[in-house]
């Protein structure tokens, strides 16, 4: 008995998983090899992978990818960029520095549904104070007909939500950072640059990896802030994969090709980070 | 082993003659055995209505039984005594949130409760949020709603399909017992609207007639009435072609004040919409898609005819006579730029004009008058309606346990007394034809200083109304390809002209998948 008791203890947690994680999976596999579309009369038919065919030839959804990629890129660059520097400075000690850390979590701790609403509020013509203070300065900013500023519009709120996330990792990197170590290096006449590039950034490569890894799925999975600040829109300008797919399953009804959709993102996500890491690894001196 | 046996030629002949005719005869048979939708009598306890479906042979009769005398008893009597059953019991229902329903919520629900001991409760939301839970409600066949709200032929005609409704004239036969004997189901004007292949859908409350609304204030203001006509040497009044209503558009398009002279709803989601309401206009019907679920003009179909492209130039350069952010712009926005005076005029759905005409909440109460919505005279033919009508209702679950309870509280909204309460409350709503050619309407448009009943009438009477037109469960599949390459053109990635050639290719592809 006492064998099986460790089994036992888990069973409820993998009985979970199972109906939480890998039945939906299935259920979706399933569903990638059909025709199910809800609106039609036919019943659900084994449709081969005609469904993963469609998707090479869909110009929609291969925009919507690289769309997705060039988005999660960009903010990646820039919250990391930010997140180091400030990362550095709180490192060091500096007067008022505990409320900036707790102010810096502000954005942190508000559902991306609330900020996609915030913003929205904050930039929309004829509403917002942004379009009307930029007015005043004599530039035209309109996320509703101009493409260009809605996507950098959403990359920097993307960036404004999770740089707290980025360089409070990034600060538990620095932390571990024997003191005694940038100190020699001060001795022995480095600057503060010189020790950033040369010392902290190699010391804290796993923290860096991590980061970017997990900053990137996410981002590439975004939806809530997105969809609320702009809709998608204007045109497809920030009309990423996972609001075309939301659109296509859930306004289109058409659940075979968004399973098979949502497979190959899901592939396409694996490999991407897979390539990333190993890139950096690479860089980082192997740190596979 | 044995030689095979050998048929002759002849001996084949016959087999195979025989085996024809038979199939013919079989095949003629189940043909005009299957009820094709067609032209259905039904005949109901107080009266007949007549169910017509496109591409009719077969006529078919439906009597629900019970009582056909009407009674002297009140539905309030009625119900306490009926009800007594059903007691403790609680209806779940899920409907958009629109004034009609907000009204039935905060007046009729607790009236209801208080009559029966039946508890309702009612789930308001977007309009977009109410469809996907209730497709995902029928299609996991939960139950969790016993009255399921639709505002769209095609969705009724999908929740029959896919067997998440029920017929409820086939519910009132079996159930003659709660079924009001003064009802008058075929009173309720909308009925053309919420009947599908012969089945009747459920109980309409609400009824969206989509008309030209504008500011009479300015319109007849004396000093803008010249200057109007100095400019434009034509007179200042309601449009009778989209030409007229652009120079009014443009003569109102005032930002320094922020006044504006034209509104849309270009955004993912209602963009569908103006796009089946505008085009009845330019003489398309059902948003250019063919009964045959074509779209292109090479199969019959109409998204990228001339006219199509004419409306859809319209559609984006006049976006510069709308409010800022009009790219963005649903149902929502158009009612509340209209009711704060942003705008001088538009097409606007009826249940939004309730809020329009409400001082409690607009700037423009009182100021507002509605007109027939402007054609295209070029294209506009004349079996093409131009007003755009549907419905809203609550229907039956076929999932629900509560049925019974759930069809009294349907009868105590839309019963002749309570639609009549409804339309003096909310000013623009009337469900039912005996109380739009009553003295009410008159009263109810002397009450807030408009024509609104009165334009409804014309409709009515001149047939001006859409519909109903062949129910097409896939439109919403169709609606996806649809925006999002209208969109694109909106935002200036493409041309017109190719974004709706794109949709219209999309959706003839994607109507060969779905098997037509």
């Amino acid at each position: 008995m006492s064998r099986f008791r460790p089994f036992l203890l888990v069973l409820p947690a993998i009985i979970l998983l199972l109906f939480t994680g890998l039945l939906p999976f299935f259920y979706a596999i399933f569903y990638a090899f059909s025709n199910f579309i809800l609106t039609s009369k036919k019943g659900i038919e084994f449709v081969g992978l005609q469904n993963f065919q469609k998707f090479v030839d869909d110009p929609e959804f291969i925009t919507s990818l690289s769309r997705g990629v060039c988005f999660s890129s960009l903010s990646v660059l820039i919250e990391l960029s930010l997140g180091i520097g400030i990362a550095f400075m709180l490192s060091r000690e500096f007067k008022g520095r505990n409320f900036f850390k707790i102010l810096l979590c502000l954005p942190l701790s508000i559902p991306p549904i609330i900020v996609g609403a915030i913003w929205r509020l904050m930039v929309y013509p004829g509403i917002g104070p942004l379009p009307y203070i930029l007015g005043l300065l004599g530039l035209k900013y309109d996320i509703t007909t101009d493409g260009l500023q809605a996507l950098v519009t959403v990359v920097l709120v993307n960036v404004w939500h999770w740089i707290p996330f980025d360089a409070l990792i990034i600060l538990a990197g620095l932390s571990g950072i024997q003191r005694e170590v940038i100190e020699s290096s001060a001795v022995d006449g480095a600057t503060t640059l010189q020790q950033l590039r040369h010392i902290l950034m190699p010391l804290i490569k796993y923290e860096l990896l991590l980061v970017m890894l997990i900053r990137f799925m996410d981002s590439l999975k975004i939806f809530d802030e997105v969809w609320m600040m702009t809709g998608g829109g204007p045109g497809s300008a920030t009309r990423f994969l996972s609001i075309s797919l939301y659109t296509l399953i859930l306004k289109g009804w058409d659940v075979g090709y968004g399973a098979a959709i949502s497979l190959i993102f899901l592939y396409l996500m694996e490999v991407l980070t897979w390539i990333l890491y190993k890139v950096i690894s690479l860089y980082g001196g192997g740190a596979s | 082993m044995s030689e095979p046996k050998k048929v002759g030629r002849r001996t084949f002949l016959n087999y195979a003659t025989a085996v024809v005719a038979t199939g013919v005869i079989v095949g003629a048979a189940t043909y005009l055995a299957t009820p094709k939708g067609g032209v259905t009598t039904v005949t109901v306890p107080g009266g007949t209505t007549t169910v017509t479906a496109p591409g009719a042979t077969v006529t078919t009769t439906k009597t629900v039984t019970g009582t056909t005398t009407p009674t002297t008893t009140t539905i309030k009597d009625w119900l306490k005594e009926v009800s007594k059953p059903y007691k403790g019991v609680t209806v779940k229902a899920i409907a958009e949130s629109t004034p009609p329903s907000g009204w039935i919520q905060e007046t009729l629900v607790p009236e209801f409760e208080e009559l029966t001991g039946i508890k309702v409760e009612i789930e308001r939301l977007g309009w977009d949020d109410v469809l996907k839970k209730e497709m995902l409600d029928g299609e996991q066949k939960q139950g969790t709603y016993d009255l399921y709200y639709i505002d769209e032929i095609e969705v009724m005609a999908l929740f029959f399909d896919k067997n998440f409704i029920i017929d409820i004239l086939d519910f009132a036969s079996a159930h003659s017992g709660i079924y009001y004997p003064d009802f008058d189901l075929p009173d309720l004007i909308p009925v053309k609207y919420f009947t599908y292949n012969g089945k009747v859908a459920g109980i309409p409350f609400e009824l969206f007639f989509r008309l030209y609304a504008y500011r009479k204030d300015l319109f007849n203001d004396p000093a803008e009435k010249s200057n109007f006509k100095a400019k434009y040497g034509i007179e200042l009044k309601p449009p009778q072609t989209w030409a007229e209503y652009e120079k009014i558009a443009e003569f109102f398009t005032r930002p320094d004040k922020n006044l504006y002279g034209h509104i849309e709803m270009p955004s993912s989601m209602s963009l569908p919409s103006d796009v089946d309401n505008f085009l009845l206009t330019y003489g398309i019907t059902a948003s250019g898609i063919s009964v045959g679920r074509k779209a292109s003009v090479e199969n019959g179909g109409e998204l990228n005819s001339p006219a199509a492209l004419l409306w859809f130039k319209r559609y984006i350069d006049w976006m510069k006579f709308a409010p800022p952010g009009v790219q963005t712009f649903t149902w929502d926005n158009l009612a509340s730029e209209f009711l704060a005076g942003h705008v001088t005029q538009g097409l606007i759905f009826g249940d939004q004009l309730a809020t329009v005409i409400d001082p409690s909440v607009s700037q423009v109460a009182g100021k507002v008058d509605v007109s027939l919505p402007p054609i295209e005279p070029k294209y506009m033919r004349f079996y093409c309606p131009s007003v755009f009508g549907d419905m809203g209702m609550f229907a039956l679950s076929s999932q629900s346990k509560n049925k019974e309870a759930a069809f009294l509280f349907l009868q105590w909204i839309a019963c002749k007394e309570n639609a009549a309460r409804e339309m003096e409350a909310l000013g623009t709503l009337c469900t039912r034809a005996s109380l739009l050619f009553s003295p009410l309407a008159e009263q109810v448009d002397a009450k807030y200083k408009w024509n609104y009943f009165k334009v409804l009438k014309q409709c009515y009477m001149q047939g001006l109304n859409s519909g109903p037109f062949e129910a097409m469960p896939e439109l919403l599949t169709f609606r996806d390809i649809l925006w999002k390459e209208l969109t694109r053109a909106i935002a200036g990635e493409i041309k017109p002209e190719e974004a709706l050639n794109n949709a219209a290719r999309g959706i003839d592809e994607k109507s060969k998948e779905l098997g037509w």
